[in-house]
């Protein structure tokens, strides 16, 4: 048997290990005082500076793994992970105070590609935005135009619409569409063959599977004959992220 | 040599594991190798002595930062993650007894203006910044009041909103609200109007992702008539603002 505890000090790893089915098994700091605020219970994990490694506390099944503490390779950083190591993955980081998650699902897609002759005299038309800004969960298709809530929760969805051409629609109406309920902002026509445009924002509650995506309608023209304004990618474009 | 472990227990309240092998990970291990009962658990408990005790936290520190997660016995027992040694100095995140969470110190803004309109600003597709020179709230100070310009401090995705609105323009057809990343135009929340109305206002919010030391605007633009149009100083109608939200 080799002792190595010296002074309360493991000179080496310490393990507390056991197989006994049913059985919990723990390492417990404890300090039962209760008349002293100072008096508190504290597990502290260290490194040995810039140039060492990263102290932090690693949680695993045989399935997956989560980690919190300090990434000393980037900036010192504070990092809730979903690995073994808090090097692998980031799924919330704390730098100078800001609380960054770089996995929440959040996506922005914007119109590039023309589109005329959508609507004017009542057709609806669901729009494809098919260029993205960013998709960080992979939510959103730019070949359908629609985007799939991962998680249930509540989430920030928001549109903005420009058509042009319009010359004689008397209403213009756009929508997002969840698979519960849809919100709708109509608005007046134009004449002159000018822009017509307006935004929706919403806080949608949406269940795992649920869809999204935006459609318009202007009423009015002779015929279907209003196009989708895409100068630059600026004008017409479908974001969301999850709230909570 | 002293051994002051009796029966599993330290009583005297440390016990620390440390070496200092270059390129060796130092490791405290709780394990638990059976699969056969959902009981079966591994943990590290933290537990203090009641109300008027301290706080449950882990610390974790690498000679350079310091943070630290766990309960803050005077914030009304809150789960915290704070940029500190302790939990409730300098929290980064917090979550209240009832699950709600608040991240304190994200950078935030809400702008509007100072009550003064601005005459003959745009009406003929001239490009105006409105004088957003009064602040809501400004968390992390890094609106600038000044030059009207949001400076971005971490790379991340960003919420942003905002409304103007002009008055005295005849024949005006449309106005647009733009947000800017470094100078250029990545949103504009168009709206038409009847060119005989008076009054006209355009707003628009989205989110999208900026780099740490990026900067955003928000400026306003009005057509296709004579350069006649005023900015509305009304602090209700003309706002800007933003945060960080992933």
């Amino acid at each position: 048997m080799t002792i190595n505890l010296v002074n309360n000090k493991f000179l080496n790893d310490l393990s507390v290990q056991a197989s006994a089915a049913g059985v919990a098994r723990s390492l417990l700091i404890q300090n039962t005082d209760n008349t002293n605020a100072a008096s508190h219970a504290k597990l502290q994990i260290t490194t040995g500076g810039a140039s060492g490694g990263d102290p932090y506390l690693s949680i695993s099944t045989t399935a997956s793994s989560a980690s919190v503490g300090l990434d000393n390779s980037l900036a010192d950083t504070f990092k809730i992970a979903s690995s073994a190591t808090v090097e692998t993955t980031t799924n919330l980081g704390v730098l100078g105070g800001n609380v960054v998650r770089p996995l929440q699902p959040a996506f922005r897609a914007y119109r590039n590609a023309a589109a005329d002759n959508v609507t004017g005299n009542g057709a609806w038309y669901s729009i494809i935005y098919d260029v993205e800004n960013f998709d960080q969960n992979s939510d959103y298709s730019t070949a359908t135009g629609i985007f799939t809530a991962p998680i249930t929760g509540n989430y920030y969805l928001s549109t903005g619409l420009v058509l042009n051409g319009c010359d004689e629609a008397v209403l213009v109406n756009i929508g997002i569409v969840t698979t519960s309920l849809a919100y709708y902002q109509p608005f007046g026509g134009c004449t002159g063959g000018h822009y017509i445009g307006s935004h929706v924002s919403v806080v949608a509650p949406m269940t795992a599977g649920d869809t999204a995506y935006v459609r318009c309608a202007a009423v009015g023209e002779e015929s279907n004959r209003d196009d989708m304004r895409v100068t630059e990618g600026i004008e017409n474009f479908f974001c969301g992220y999850l709230l909570q | 040599m002293t051994i002051t472990s009796l029966n599993n227990l330290f009583p005297s309240g440390t016990m620390t594991v440390t070496k200092s092998t270059a390129g060796a990970t130092t490791s405290a291990t709780i394990s638990h190798s059976d699969n056969t009962n959902t009981a079966s658990t591994s943990s590290i408990k933290l537990s203090t002595g009641g109300a008027n005790a301290g706080d449950s936290f882990i610390s974790v520190t690498n000679g350079v930062a310091n943070y630290s997660y766990g309960l803050d016995n005077t914030d009304t027992d809150a789960f915290v993650i704070s940029e500190s040694t302790s939990p409730g100095t300098t929290n980064s995140a917090r979550c209240d007894a009832d699950g709600s969470w608040t991240y304190p110190s994200n950078s935030a803004f809400s702008v509007n203006t100072n009550g003064a309109d601005a005459a003959d600003v745009t009406g003929n597709d001239t490009i105006y910044t409105p004088h957003l020179d009064t602040a809501i709230f400004n968390a992390g100070a890094d609106y600038d009041l000044g030059t009207h310009t949001y400076t971005v401090p971490v790379s991340g995705v960003y919420l942003f909103a905002g409304a103007i609105a002009l008055t005295g323009g005849a024949n005006l057809y449309w106005c647009i609200v733009h947000f800017t990343r470094n100078g250029s135009f990545v949103v504009e929340g168009l709206q038409g109007f009847d060119p005989t109305a008076n009054t006209i206002c355009a707003n628009i919010s989205h989110i999208y992702k900026y780099d740490a030391g990026d900067t955003a605007t928000m400026s306003l633009r009005a057509g296709i008539a004579l350069k006649t149009a005023d900015f509305a100083g009304n602090v209700n109608n003309s706002y800007f603002m933003g945060a960080l939200v992933a």
